[in-house]
């Protein structure tokens, strides 16, 4: 391996490691970043650049890591991940009606908790009422969620 | 020529997706072909790309892959996905309405109401 290849190696490594420690949430696209860091320093040495500032024009031209991660976190959100139809602007309507759909069927099932109850269907015990309460509310607080951060994302241009 | 910032924001989308319908391909190649292909008046910036390329493999209009490079270094590349293509034919007919009656407009006297 030439000397600045593997001193650019040294300078890819020093960069990833203290750039993984300084924003951990750019760890999963560290990869990546290093790759394209590669490519723009070969060519600015294949150009005519010295290894170091054709290293530190790349990184500049990163930007702050800070702000990449904040970029990378800006375009995932919780309820994509979880449901990653949702986040199709194309299914908005969908999931919408499935969770909404999903509230209104829980509430139904606790409804019929209680009825059945004095029968001795169910055992309407204290444990069973938090879960019921806690499904029940999750899925509208859920889709809240969901759209304060596509309200977000929209206002952020 | 530069574009404005909510016009290069609302072209970006569109743009990733038509690359890489002529080809799977990787970070630095799209940036560089989109340069290269506006004469240097797009100059695409790493923090604008990469996370747009995530997102829209979050939301299923194209997918990563990793592939040994010429360099023999393993590369993340993207592939446009059935989704992609679809959003990519909306959004071009979106564009091309848009530039239609941008050019009506630009001609005298043509689509007013008003003598």
């Amino acid at each position: 391996m030439p000397e600045s290849s593997s001193n650019l190696e040294l300078l890819l490594e020093r960069w990833s490691r203290s750039t993984a420690n300084a924003e951990p949430r750019l760890r999963p696209h560290l990869d990546e970043l290093t790759d394209h860091l590669r490519s723009e320093v070969e060519t600015q040495i294949a150009a005519g650049s010295e290894l170091s500032s054709a290293f530190a024009g790349a990184t500049d031209a990163l930007g702050d890591p800070a702000d990449l991660a904040h970029e990378f976190a800006r375009s995932t959100h919780l309820p994509g991940r979880l449901f990653g139809w949702l986040a199709d602007d194309r299914h908005r309507l969908r999931g919408d009606l499935t969770l909404v759909s999903a509230w209104i069927g829980m509430s139904l099932v606790w409804a019929g908790a209680l009825v059945a109850s004095p029968i001795g269907a169910f055992d309407l015990s204290v444990n069973w009422m938090l879960v019921g309460w806690f499904v029940t509310t999750f899925g509208p607080l859920n889709a809240i969620d969901f759209k304060l951060r596509r309200a977000r994302a929209a206002r952020a241009g | 020529m530069q574009l404005a910032k909510d016009l290069m924001a609302a072209a970006a989308t569109p743009l990733v997706l038509a690359l890489l319908r002529r080809g799977d391909s990787y970070g630095y190649e799209i940036i560089r072909q989109v340069r290269d292909l506006s004469d240097g008046e797009l100059e695409w910036k790493e923090g604008m790309l990469y996370p747009l390329l995530h997102r829209l493999d979050e939301r299923g209009m194209i997918e990563a892959y990793e592939r040994v490079s010429d360099s023999g270094r393993p590369r993340r590349y993207y592939r446009l996905l059935p989704e992609g293509e679809r959003q990519l034919d909306e959004q071009q007919a979106g564009f091309a309405a848009v530039t239609s009656i941008l050019g009506a407009l630009r001609a005298p006297n043509v689509g007013s109401s008003h003598a």
